[in-house]
């Protein structure tokens, strides 16, 4: 049975997205779930099971690799070029479908243009 | 006044949540899951404080300080590791320990290989002792083949069943929306 695995075909999750994300600074694992959930206004969180499973996948396939030790022992990551480069060709994806979405929905006068106001009587 | 108590665990496999719940209700009561007991068929639980708490269980082989240490920062206490099996406790509201549908079904894979290891050749096992029993027909080789099957479709069914239901469990993970993203 094939496994779904989306960082073979080169697309993330939005887990692997925003850790990602994350590490585009060096930083350990309480930090990027913090700086996750702050990005996101807290709408986005990640639980620590996933997490670590995440950032095992990330680090098998090359995407973060493990920096030097922050001064209190914890084991801090850091995207690599490879990592950093998926990140982008992901945002890409993300925009286009983003794109595709909302130019349909405005052809359909289902949602209103970014510059006109709705009013609501 | 008692200070201990055994409740009996109705199936960790098949029932995580129902099994997690049911800590979370002795909790509740002041009754903290301790340890497992009976080989991992009663749960001790120790008197305490009443508290609201959530139960979760991993199964990680080999987990290693940063995971413990990933949970604790979230807020997941490790309260009891037998084995690959470790049961956290965090106050109610903390999230949960799986929030991705597919970092689940990895574990939920790594599981239920596990338990194939073992189940499969049990299978193999019980046909051919089934097959054996058909030939001989009494004596004592009879009564010791007999033995030796009972005691093989005991291993089958404890690893069989829950094999069954991780496959189960990842099929609907993989059609369903179970958990968002």
């Amino acid at each position: 049975m094939a496994r779904n695995d989306s960082l073979e075909t080169g697309e993330l999750t939005d887990t692997s997205f925003y850790i990602l994300l994350a590490l585009t600074e060096e930083r350990h694992g309480y930090l990027i779930m913090k700086f996750i959930e702050e990005l996101t206004g807290g709408s986005f969180s990640i639980g620590p099971a996933s997490m670590y499973t995440t950032i095992k996948k990330l680090a098998a396939a090359d995407l973060i690799q493990l920096a030097e030790k922050s001064e209190d022992g914890k084991k801090t990551y850091l995207a690599t070029e490879k990592g950093l480069e998926l990140l982008h060709k992901d945002i890409a994806r993300r925009e286009a479908i983003v794109m595709h979405g909302k130019r349909l929905l405005q052809l359909k006068g289902e949602i209103g243009n970014e510059n006109t106001q709705v009013r609501f009587q | 006044m008692k200070t201990h108590k055994y409740v009996s665990n109705s199936g960790l496999a098949f029932a995580e949540k129902r099994e997690m719940d049911k800590l979370s209700r002795y909790a509740r009561e002041g009754w903290h899951f301790e340890s497992f007991a009976r080989m991992g068929f009663s749960y001790k639980l120790v008197r305490g404080e009443p508290r609201e708490l959530q139960y979760s269980i991993d199964h990680r082989a080999n987990p290693d300080e940063e995971y413990f240490d990933m949970f604790r920062l979230a807020g997941w206490e490790c309260v009891c590791s037998e084995y690959t099996i470790h049961i956290f406790a965090a106050p109610k509201g903390t999230t949960p320990i799986y929030t991705e549908k597919s970092s689940l079904i990895d574990r939920y894979t790594s599981e239920k290989k596990m338990l194939g290891k073992i189940a499969l050749p049990a299978l193999l096992v019980s046909i051919l002792l089934m097959m054996l029993q058909g030939i001989i027909e009494t004596g004592w080789l009879a009564v010791a083949n007999a033995t030796v099957m009972c005691l093989v479709l005991i291993v089958l069914v404890f690893t069989g069943l829950p094999y069954l239901s991780y496959t189960w469990k990842i099929g609907r993970l993989h059609s369903g929306s179970e958990l968002k993203r």
